[in-house]
């Protein structure tokens, strides 16, 4: 071809470029509004049931990563354009296998149910009819948000191992682990755990000082003798014990290379001490190795190494802990008389089928520490002291109540996220 | 008068496949006719269809305008050939020409004088006879100037003795860029109306109609014109138009029979025989008048000069000029080292020697083709090439026929019937040298000897040979000597 | 006499050559190309640029003819497709097809309708519609997953009238538009790079017989329908092409009807990309016939005149 003729195409190859982005254009302009409408019409087909509103808007946000049950969120506005509330769709899944798949209706303040509908599309559908689901409902919607189950009503068949989540093979009783050195301030750290039913119920993270004039860290801290970046070491402490007693598994406190955590707020301190002896006494736990048995395998160090026990060294506090550094004696706990049984793996988590919660194992972005699982403490990881209503729920049925309360659960927390944000 | 139907060669319900270039040229409205005057001539003994001319001059003989230097040997197939410059006579020697024929031609070096032949005088009464005309066509050498080559006077006894109906003028020039026709008609629309009426008045008939192309309205005023001012010098005669799309090819014998009469001619008909009408060049009409009225043998034409890029020229210039100096007296010195085409840009063939190649009696046009790289694609069945084939041939399947080596089936395919108009190959999408390959098989496979110092078979066509008629059939004045042999009448441009 | 072929008339030759042709054809498509990208986003190019470049790469790039039917066939998917499925097309269309064939200008039927029709029957569960023009524009997850999990398919059902004229419908990525891709057929009757009595026949065929089985419709709904089915990208990019519909006059003709009709009553049983290309195929394996007995008979017409 020759040239002109190839010069003649280029500019009619632009030219249609332009025409079509035109067209596209006037398109685009003339079918907004009919689009817009369809949309609409499809949206108050759906979410009308669940919250009235005369328009819809769909909402992006960053937050909603984090949310993998939550396929998306609306706004709903009046006429005037006020906003109403938010319809939630939401699909909770259950043990990874089944899952529930509602949109939810929430008041704008975050506070109110305004609706649930079950939406029939899942793959594996949960094993709840929907009028199961209409009775729940029926008791929560027009009720304060967040739901949980009223505890002092008789619950038959609530097993405690069925209802919390707990690591495997502990034994119930009081463990202890202590540092075998002191830290630059001399303090050494130790936890003590309580374990009941299998369940560890009670958790204390301190330490003690080889100066024994000097308080305990958390005297200390209180008192203000001991400061630390962030919140107050006891209160780090407290919170970080607390969020021990949610998890269970100090995997799930979420520690990074660098030994500190970024999921339990206002704690901003160094962990790995404590999730080491954590560890040390869930092991102790498994081998029914209790805090005496852990005193007396002390006393096999001293008496080797110095011919005496403890209480003959004079080196117990006032509070019972024996007090002293190995700092010099690296070797010291060779002759510590551990537990019989010594476990190479960690303990499994057993999680209950039925208060399971779906987002599932990215330890790397927050992730719910507390799941769908009610325990004393809490119910989908939402604190008991900040549920707000208490419903009967399905007779005899909790498991099945408390599926169909999950979403609702987590559109609050969303929605508390979300709002927190916004302001 | 004017016809109001338009002929086409294809017609078919929606569109018309056949290629127009009535848009090609860009100098329509350039009619200027330039004159040149060559320095020397090479006149080449055979220009017609038959055998050549003998020369009746010897080198360093004198010659002048309008003097005859080749005349036919006695009963023999010829015309005769004259000078169309006045100067010595320089050489004597074998020519070869594009078109494959190898003959002697007479050298003529110009005086610059231009001295005339004493013969040479314009006729005060035009009132002649029929056989007084005849013998006028047959002594000025004047042949088929629209590319075949005829001898005239072979053709008005042809048409005498078949019993012809009408005389059809051809003033359709279908080729791009070349525009001879259309110059000679606009120029001299006079004597081509006398020269038809003549024509027809030795043929025997009153009915002459012109085929002109629907956009020459030019050429159709030009004869409307023509005829009113020379109505007084004749009567009885009806004149006609018919209007021809503006296609190419158009205006070939066969394609003319089923435009105008709607008959397809089988291989060995002619348009005499089968449609009862005669076909004559528009140029050849004009030459039979010049010479009647002026005198003057066929010794010039006008052929156009013309490439692509649309520079043309429409020239008069004397038979035997080299296309040399031709090129030379209108575009300046010949300095283009593109390709020179002796002939249209579709039909016409290379020349390398452009010195000593000659413009004939039957060139039209001389064309200067850009070198032009064609790539070759493969085929993609579009069918454009059916489309456009005026024979009604499958160009593409015959091509490929060829060129896997069977021959006889592509016989059977109607290769020999490819009259290479070269519409196929231009029209092809893919570059493929169709004409090339049709024509170059078609002209190994037909008998067609031009290059000859002697003839070869002589074949019967129709009722008359061509020999006959040449000689004049039932009413011949001249003694017939010899029974020599005669070429085939097949029409048609041939290689 | 010697001839040297190169160097024999004629010695002009027409601009119309097989580039002009098919680059008037990529010009062509640039509406619907522009329409897709501008609402599928980057998957969408990606398609076409890749299926464009793999069919180029299997014939070069002589004559255009190998970036056109990679880029037809490209705009034929939908655009959740899998780079995997469309690469799998490509190469039957011009490998199979073309190649064992006699190679380019020698396919019996349209390479990209071809491969189309065997990646629906291999891979059906990626040619699934499942998009939105508009949505995931910066996406190009579903590139890479093939058949994973299974979409839901979407259609033109509840679309309005204007955003059918405006393409912003659910469907195959070039086939929105029918508004532009009649823009496209304006420039190839411009440019006079194919003959456009097939398409035309063929929309009108479908637009009447269409109208006439449906007999409570209206024209609106038929019109609808003509622009929904895909019939109008079939139309005016497939049957154009040279090599596989004739391209004179009454051949043409026949052509168009014979595959509107058919198109017409197919699709009162099927939906989807197979309705419009069913009887291309059909036709294209036809199309020999149809040029040579039309020809037959165009040739008998003229011969009665003698």
């Amino acid at each position: 071809m020759r040239r002109e003729k190839i010069i003649m195409l280029t500019i009619q190859a632009a030219a249609m470029l332009v025409i079509s982005l035109v067209i596209i254009l006037l398109g685009v302009a003339l079918s907004t509004g009919d689009k817009n409408d369809r949309v609409q019409d499809e949206y108050q087909e759906q979410f009308f049931d669940v919250l009235p509103a005369s328009s819809y808007t769909q909402i992006d946000t960053d937050i909603l990563d984090r949310y993998n049950e939550i396929t998306a969120v609306y706004e709903g506005f009046d006429e005037d354009g006020t906003p109403v509330g938010f319809v939630i769709d939401i699909e909770t899944s259950v043990n990874h296998e089944s899952s529930l798949h509602v949109l939810t209706g929430i008041t704008y303040d975050g506070a109110q149910l305004t609706g649930i509908k079950h939406i029939a599309n899942e793959k594996n559908p949960v094993q709840i009819s929907d009028e199961e689901i209409e009775l729940v409902a029926e008791q929560i919607v027009g009720q304060q948000i967040p739901v949980s189950i009223n505890l002092d009503k008789e619950i038959v068949d609530v097993k405690p191992e069925t209802v919390a989540r707990r690591l495997s093979g502990l034994n119930d009783g009081t463990y202890f682990a202590q540092n075998h050195n002191a830290d630059k301030s001399g303090y050494i750290d130790f936890v003590e755990i309580d374990v009941k039913d299998g369940i560890i119920t009670r958790v204390q993270w301190d330490a003690f000082n080889v100066d024994r004039t000097t308080q305990n860290r958390h005297d200390a801290a209180l008192s203000g003798a001991y400061s630390v970046s962030g919140e107050n070491w006891a209160t780090q402490s407290y919170n970080l014990c607390h969020a021990l007693i949610d998890c269970q598994d100090p995997l799930l406190l979420a520690m990074k290379s660098d030994g500190t955590t970024d999921i339990i707020p206002g704690v901003t301190v160094n962990i790995r001490t404590f999730v080491d002896l954590v560890n040390e006494c869930i092991d102790y736990s498994r081998a029914g190795f209790t805090k005496e048995d852990y005193y007396t395998g002390m006393d096999a160090i001293f008496v080797a190494i110095f011919s005496g026990t403890a209480e003959e060294l004079g080196i117990i506090s006032k509070d019972g802990y024996i007090v002293y550094s190995f700092s010099d004696y690296p070797n010291a706990f060779d002759y510590f008389e551990g537990p019989d049984q010594v476990f190479e793996d960690r303990p499994v988590l057993e999680e209950d089928p039925v208060n399971q919660d779906s987002g599932i194992n990215s330890f790397e972005d927050g992730v719910n520490l507390g799941g769908s699982s009610m325990s004393s403490n809490s119910i989908d990881g939402i604190p008991m002291t900040e549920v707000r209503t208490f419903i009967g729920g399905l007779d005899g049925e909790v498991d099945k109540t408390l599926v169909v309360l999950s979403p609702v659960n987590v559109s609050y927390k969303f929605l508390k996220e979300y709002l927190n944000w916004l302001a | 008068m004017l016809g109001d139907r338009r002929y086409s060669f294809n017609k078919r319900l929606i569109t018309d496949n056949a290629l127009d270039f009535s848009k090609r040229s860009s100098f329509v409205r350039e009619v200027m006719l330039e004159k040149v005057y060559p320095t020397r001539l090479i006149v080449p003994m055979l220009q017609h269809y038959g055998v050549p001319a003998v020369p009746t001059v010897d080198v360093g003989e004198y010659v002048t305008i309008g003097q005859c230097i080749g005349a036919p040997e006695p009963g023999s197939f010829s015309v005769p050939i004259h000078s169309g410059i006045s100067g010595t006579v320089t050489d004597i020697r074998d020519v070869s020409l594009p078109n494959g024929v190898k003959c002697r031609a007479v050298c003529i070096e110009s005086d610059r004088k231009r001295t005339y032949h004493p013969s040479i005088n314009p006729r005060s009464n035009v009132q002649i006879s029929a056989s007084e005309f005849m013998g006028i066509v047959k002594n000025a050498g004047i042949v088929g100037m629209g590319g075949e080559g005829i001898p005239t006077i072979a053709k008005i006894n042809r048409a005498r003795a078949e019993g012809v109906n009408e005389v059809l003028v051809n003033c359709l020039q279908s080729e791009p860029y070349s525009y001879s026709d259309f110059l000679r008609i606009t120029d001299s629309a006079d004597y081509i109306v006398m020269g038809a009426v003549a024509l027809a008045g030795a043929v025997g008939v009153r009915r002459i109609r012109f085929l002109v192309s629907s956009t020459n309205g030019q050429e159709i005023t030009a004869l409307q014109a023509a005829m009113q001012r020379t109505a007084g010098e004749y009567s009885g005669y009806s004149f006609d138009f018919a209007s021809f799309k503006s296609r190419f090819p158009q205006g070939y014998y066969r394609m003319v029979a089923k435009a105008l009469y709607g008959k397809i001619l089988g291989e060995n008909d002619t348009l005499e025989s089968t449609c009862h009408a005669v076909l004559f060049n528009c140029s050849t009409v004009f030459a039979c008048w010049n010479a009647v009225a002026d005198g003057l043998p066929l010794m010039s034409r006008v052929l156009t000069v013309t490439g692509e890029d649309g520079m043309g020229h429409n020239v008069l210039a004397p038979i035997g000029t080299p296309v040399s100096e031709l090129l030379d007296s209108v575009n300046g010195k010949l300095e283009t080292n593109n390709t020179i085409v002796w002939g249209s840009c579709l039909t016409g063939l290379v020349m390398n020697d452009p010195d000593n190649t000659p413009i004939i009696k039957t060139t039209s046009a001389v064309t200067i083709v850009r070198d032009a790289d064609v790539h070759e694609y493969p085929c993609i069945h579009c069918g454009s090439c059916i489309e456009n084939c005026p024979m009604e041939l499958e160009p593409g399947i015959v091509t490929t026929l060829i060129r896997q080596g069977r021959y006889d089936e592509a016989d059977q395919e109607g290769a020999r019937k490819c009259i290479s108009c070269g519409a196929c190959a231009y029209v092809c999408p893919s570059g493929l040298p169709l004409t090339s390959t049709i024509a170059s098989f078609a002209a190994t496979k037909r008998n067609s000897v031009v290059s000859a110092y002697s003839t070869t078979e002589k074949i019967d066509i129709g009722s008359v040979t061509l020999m006959e008629a040449y000689d004049g059939y039932a009413s011949a004045q001249e003694v017939k000597e010899d029974d020599t042999m005669v070429l085939p009448f097949e029409g048609g441009k041939f290689i | 006499m010697s001839y040297d072929l190169k160097k024999m008339a004629p010695f002009i030759h027409t601009d119309r050559s097989t580039k002009y042709m098919y680059f008037c054809m990529l010009i062509a498509l640039i509406p619907p190309v522009t329409f897709s990208v501008f609402y599928y986003g980057i998957r969408a190019l990606v398609l076409i640029g890749f299926c464009s470049f793999l069919a180029s790469l299997c014939q070069g790039f002589k004559d255009y003819s190998a970036p056109v039917h990679g880029i037809v066939f490209a705009l034929m998917l939908p655009a959740d497709a899998s780079i995997f499925a469309a690469g799998i097309g490509v190469l039957a269309s011009e490998l199979m097809l073309k190649k064992m064939f006699g190679g380019p200008g020698s396919n019996i039927v349209y390479p990209a309708a071809f491969g189309r029709v065997l990646v629906e029957l291999l891979f059906p569960q990626d040619m699934v519609i499942a998009s939105e023009p508009g949505q995931n524009w910066l996406s190009i997850s579903t590139l890479f997953t093939i058949g994973g999990e299974l979409k839901e398919p979407l259609n033109h059902v509840q679309y309005s009238t204007s955003e059918i004229i405006a393409g912003r419908f659910p469907t195959f990525m070039g086939m929105g538009c029918s508004i532009l891709i009649v823009v496209g057929m304006l420039f190839i009757w411009h440019s006079h790079a194919t003959k456009l009595a097939a398409p035309v026949a063929y929309l009108i065929s479908v637009f009447l017989i269409k109208l006439l089985i449906n007999f409570d419709g209206t024209v609106l709904d038929s019109l609808l329908f003509v622009m929904t089915s895909g019939v109008v990208f079939v139309a005016v990019y497939i049957l154009t092409d040279p090599t596989n519909t004739a391209q004179f006059g009454y051949a043409s003709l026949v052509e168009g009807v014979v595959a509107g009709v058919s198109t017409a009553l197919l699709s009162i049983r099927v939906s989807g990309i197979m309705l419009a290309l069913i009887p291309i195929l059909l036709l294209g394996l036809m199309d020999g016939s149809i040029r040579f007995y039309v020809g037959l008979l165009e040739k008998k017409r003229l011969e009665e005149t003698v």
